[in-house]
């Protein structure tokens, strides 16, 4: 870090001194990668494309949406920014180049297929009709789905629950031994709405995003039930006390690390715990964690798909200086050393198909990977963002009233709808 | 030529310009433009839609955040700014009165006033966690199990936990304007209620409390000032939630405002913040006059 | 019982310290993190390493004092002027600057952020101190204001006589003299200047501007998996502040008390 810095110290005054024509610094700013990952993506794509300097800035997700917001309405945008699909990058579309003539450049004609499909459908998620343009391009895509902890399951003498009700004796068995049953930081809204979805999508797959469409309401009967389940999981204590009034990053991931947390709700991104300095004994390598499905809450049958899509996507602002340079970067962080070495963190899964990671330190860490990217992603039908910004949120702060017991599942569900009718 | 009134009137122009003009450039023009943006039905990035009064006709009518937000400021002044009277005087008498390590305590009770506010709402999440949090694991080793309580997760308890960690916080500011307070106060005084046979209780509650009334006053200025601008501690500990349980109108303005990109909305609420401040700035300066601050009771 | 509650009031203090001396690897299982897991000092390695904190340090004290200094000039100036001076329409200006009183800054970022940008001081050290220095005003002239009119008027109106301007009387008398005031001015505007961090947040885009509030928020991305390193980040960012206090201490209760006493 301390290089890096002065080495983009050195090249600024590089830039300053010669300002050669060949020199264009691409700035991105972004909430993720984290910056350790992305410093190494930046050092490698420097490299590979002299004459451009990359100047990033990274953010916690709020702290970011703050800059984006101030930076946009006073146009003042870097050129490249981190996205995510739907909501997000809906509200900054206007301020956004279409990106497929970048990935035509970068790719050829026939860049779609060189993408998981997931990834492609996804990046255009919210566009009004027939607006076909892509106002980003996928770098990295997860699936939601739940982990465990391996060695408290040994210890419970335990397998992972695959039912509710084998969901609560799991949670009982869990509680008597002093572990959350399910830690959860669910003061933070995402990961509510991260685990309704997986309810929904449970309960009755696909429905939401036809009620997103207005094709049926947010009050039809699934939707209640969904809220229902949500709340039963607090009552019948397989969320760990507290829940609502602790943060998921770091708060309950720092339970989680230190193995005090039986299951908990994450994603494929999970998997970068190994690769950070100084992991705890149980992310080393990944040893102590595998990922498992969400119980099947409705007793029909859970459906073998998962939910999941595009985990971070980058789009090029309008305001870029020099779009060839800035459509330069993000190749290169999609599909070339950049990515390489985004990749190598485990970060999350790529976007772009066959890219590996260059070493695995464990077979189960090489096991996960494999599945997540050969069983689970190639499953995913239906994506974890949703379109809207109005019923998003409402379906975080429903989520938190139901829990905290101020409203009915069913005022929780006429809450998705009035966002819904809000927009519409 | 001036005349010798025009040229006083020029002169005391001059010493009020400079701070006019931040005024006007930091303060007026942004709170004109937030009243204008109040009136729009704008995300903040493109261009808004003139909206007249919506914004306020929703924010009175159906916005259960925004009056979660003005019943927790009524709970917050008063049990901010009493409680930390109390505290800070009864601290600052004891201190006074025969402490030895004077300076030490003082430090300790006065450095929460001055850390970060992020500092105090990461460790206190701590605190309260009932699952790990150290309130919670004292209580399951001493067997106080009203200690595990998710007193950041109920939410008809959240916003008095929040309150409590804002009185840890401003405690020792109360303290250190007491201890100056009571230097104030001559031995000679003390020593006369000492003769009459007060005991310190007494000696505290009858003779050196009453005459510090500047500094209370000073206190419940600052206390309602602090109210209507507390940001960082909600932000970063609860971030107003749950379910808005700890809404407070910065909070609130900030997350309509950039999180939920309702710019309009948010500026309507910040022009209700700006009007509800004037109105308590007028009545104060009006009220407490020239009264307050820490100079003597004219 | 003094020393009870002063032990209470140091837990936070100890569980920053007890996670940030904790090894990186360990995660702390109960007690909030009082309950350690061996002592090392690699968090404050790692951070060290990785964030320029003196750098940042001094980002904020150049910050907070610069408007510290702003808002005694310009306010002790408006609040000689309002006690004092006859002044056009003094009552409107007044009453404009002491409205401003309560005026939180979340609602005000996004103009301050325009027209800083209008200014060109955008990731410029003024375009915080003058903001800071705006907000502080109101605050200072009211104390001030105050204490001028509490200064006996009998010195004044000799000086007067001796032919002396208001600028002179201003300067040579009632500054010196109104130190108590000016010194809780001081303490308060130093410490909501260096503790403010929204405005900072969008104001300041460059790291080598960025004031030390923002340091967990930089970093927190970086070592969010890594409580450890946060809370060393914490612990850094806190001495300064102490260190300051204990400069500061003898001259605020010094200030505060004769400002109490002779008022």
């Amino acid at each position: 870090m301390r290089l890096i810095d002065t080495a983009s110290v050195a090249a600024m005054v590089a830039v300053t001194a010669a300002a050669s024509a060949a020199d264009t610094t691409v700035t991105y700013r972004s909430w993720s990668p984290v910056i350790q990952t992305l410093n190494k993506m930046v050092a490698a794509t420097e490299v590979q494309h002299p004459g451009i300097t990359i100047d990033v800035t990274t953010f916690n997700y709020t702290d970011y949406i703050v800059d984006l917001q101030t930076k946009a309405s006073s146009g003042a945008l870097p050129d490249i920014i981190g996205l995510e699909p739907g909501a997000l990058t809906q509200q900054y579309r206007d301020f956004l180049a279409p990106a497929q003539e970048c990935a035509e450049t970068a790719w050829g004609t026939d860049w779609q297929d060189q993408f998981f499909p997931l990834a492609i459908e996804q990046t255009r998620l919210g566009n009004p009709e027939g607006d076909l343009n892509f106002y980003g391009l996928p770098v990295l895509t997860q699936t939601i789905n739940l982990w465990y902890t391996v060695p408290v399951l040994e210890a419970m003498d335990a397998t992972p629950p695959e039912t509710y009700e084998e969901l609560k004796e799991f949670a009982a068995k869990a509680r008597s031994m002093g572990y959350a049953p399910m830690m959860i930081g669910a003061g933070d809204g995402w990961i509510r709405r991260d685990v309704y979805m997986q309810l929904i999508h449970n309960i009755a797959p696909g429905l939401i995003y036809k009620a997103e469409a207005g094709e049926v309401s947010f009050t039809e009967a699934a939707f209640v039930e969904a809220f229902q389940v949500w709340k039963n999981m607090f009552d019948d204590g397989i969320f760990q006390p507290g829940a609502l009034g602790l943060s998921h990053y770091p708060g309950a991931v720092e339970i989680i690390e230190s193995g005090r947390a039986a299951t908990f709700p994450m994603g494929a991104w999970w998997q970068q715990q190994a690769a950070g300095e100084n992991p705890t004994p149980l992310s080393k390598g990944l040893s102590g964690y595998a990922a498992f499905k969400f119980p099947d809450v409705t007793g029909k049958g859970a459906p073998d798909d998962f939910i999941g899509g595009i985990d971070v996507m980058i789009g090029i602002t309008k305001n870029a200086k020099d779009f060839d340079a800035a459509c330069t970067v993000v190749a290169d962080w999609i599909s070339g050393a950049g990515a390489q070495a985004l990749i190598d963190t485990f970060n999350d899964l790529p976007a772009y198909i066959g890219l590996t990671p260059a070493a695995f330190e464990t077979e189960n860490q090489k096991a996960v990977w494999n599945m997540f990217t050969n069983e689970w992603l190639p499953t995913v039908k239906y994506a974890r963002q949703l379109g809207s910004p109005a019923v998003k949120q409402a379906m975080e702060n429903a989520l938190a009233a139901v829990a905290a017991g101020d409203i009915s599942p069913a005022e929780g569900a006429q809450m998705l709808q009035d966002a819904h009718d809000s927009e519409n | 030529m001036w005349s010798k009134q025009a040229f006083q009137e020029r002169e005391g122009l001059i010493f009020i310009v400079p701070a006019l003009l931040l005024f006007f450039a930091f303060i007026l023009y942004p709170a004109f433009y937030i009243f204008y943006a109040g009136m729009l039905d704008w995300d903040g990035l493109n261009p808004g839609r003139f909206v007249f009064f919506e914004n306020y006709k929703r924010m009175f009518t159906s916005d259960r955040p925004f009056w979660l937000a003005m019943r927790n400021s009524l709970y917050w002044a008063p049990l901010t700014i009493g409680p930390q009277m109390v505290l800070g005087f009864a601290i600052a008498f004891l201190l006074e009165m025969r402490m030895p390590f004077k300076t030490l305590f003082r430090m300790i009770f006065y450095v929460p006033a001055i850390i970060s506010p992020v500092v105090i709402g990461i460790v206190w999440q701590r605190i309260y966690n009932p699952f790990g949090g150290l309130l919670s694991d004292i209580g399951f080793s001493t067997g106080m199990n009203f200690l595990s309580t998710p007193f950041l997760a109920d939410t008809d308890i959240a916003i008095f936990a929040v309150i409590a960690v804002n009185v840890w916080q401003w405690m020792g500011f109360s303290m250190l304007l007491y201890i100056a307070g009571m230097q104030g106060i001559s031995a000679e005084v003390l020593e006369a209620a000492r003769l009459e046979g007060l005991t310190v209780r007494q000696t505290a509650m009858y003779v050196v409390w009453p005459m510090l009334k500047h500094v209370h006053l000073t206190l419940v200025l600052l206390g309602i000032i602090g109210t209507l601008q507390t940001f960082p501690l909600i932000f970063i500990m609860t971030s107003g939630g749950p379910n808005h349980a700890t809404e407070m109108l910065p909070n609130y303005i900030f997350q309509q405002g950039f999180i939920l990109q309702n710019m309009g909305y948010a500026s309507a609420l910040s022009v209700v913040l700006l009007l509800l401040a004037l109105g308590l700035s007028v009545f104060q300066v009006n009220v407490l006059g020239a009264r307050f601050a820490l100079g003597k009771v004219q | 019982m003094l020393t009870g509650l002063a032990l209470i009031w140091l837990v936070p203090a100890a569980i920053m310290l007890a996670v940030a001396l904790s090894p990186p690897e360990y995660r702390s299982t109960g007690f909030g993190g009082l309950k350690m897991g061996g002592i090392s000092a690699r968090n404050f390695q790692i951070v060290f390493h990785d964030a320029p904190i003196l750098r940042h340090l001094f980002n904020s004290l150049v910050i907070a004092c610069s408007s510290v200094v702003l808002v005694v000039g310009f306010g002790s100036l408006a609040a000689y002027a309002f006690a004092r001076m006859r002044v056009f329409a003094k009552d409107v200006w007044f009453y404009l600057l002491i409205m401003t009183l309560m005026l939180p800054v979340p609602t005000l970022i996004v103009p301050i952020f325009q027209i800083n940008k209008t200014l060109g001081l955008y990731n410029n050290y003024l375009g915080l101190i003058l903001p800071y220095t705006a907000f502080g005003l109101p605050f200072a002239i009211i104390i001030m204001r105050s204490f001028f009119e509490a200064l006996p008027k009998e010195i004044e109106e000799a000086a007067i006589l001796d032919g002396c301007k208001h600028r002179s009387i201003f300067w040579h008398i009632a500054l010196p003299l109104s130190w108590p005031a000016l010194s809780v001015v001081v303490i308060f505007q130093f410490m909501t200047a260096f503790n403010e961090f929204v405005l900072a947040l969008v104001t300041m885009d460059s790291n080598d501007v960025k004031p030390l509030t923002l340091v967990p928020l930089i970093y927190s991305g970086q070592f969010f998996t890594q409580p450890g390193a946060m809370f060393a980040t914490l612990t850094i960012i806190t001495v300064p502040v102490i260190v300051v206090y204990l400069l500061m201490q003898r001259f605020m209760i010094g200030g505060l008390t004769t400002g109490a006493v002779k008022g």
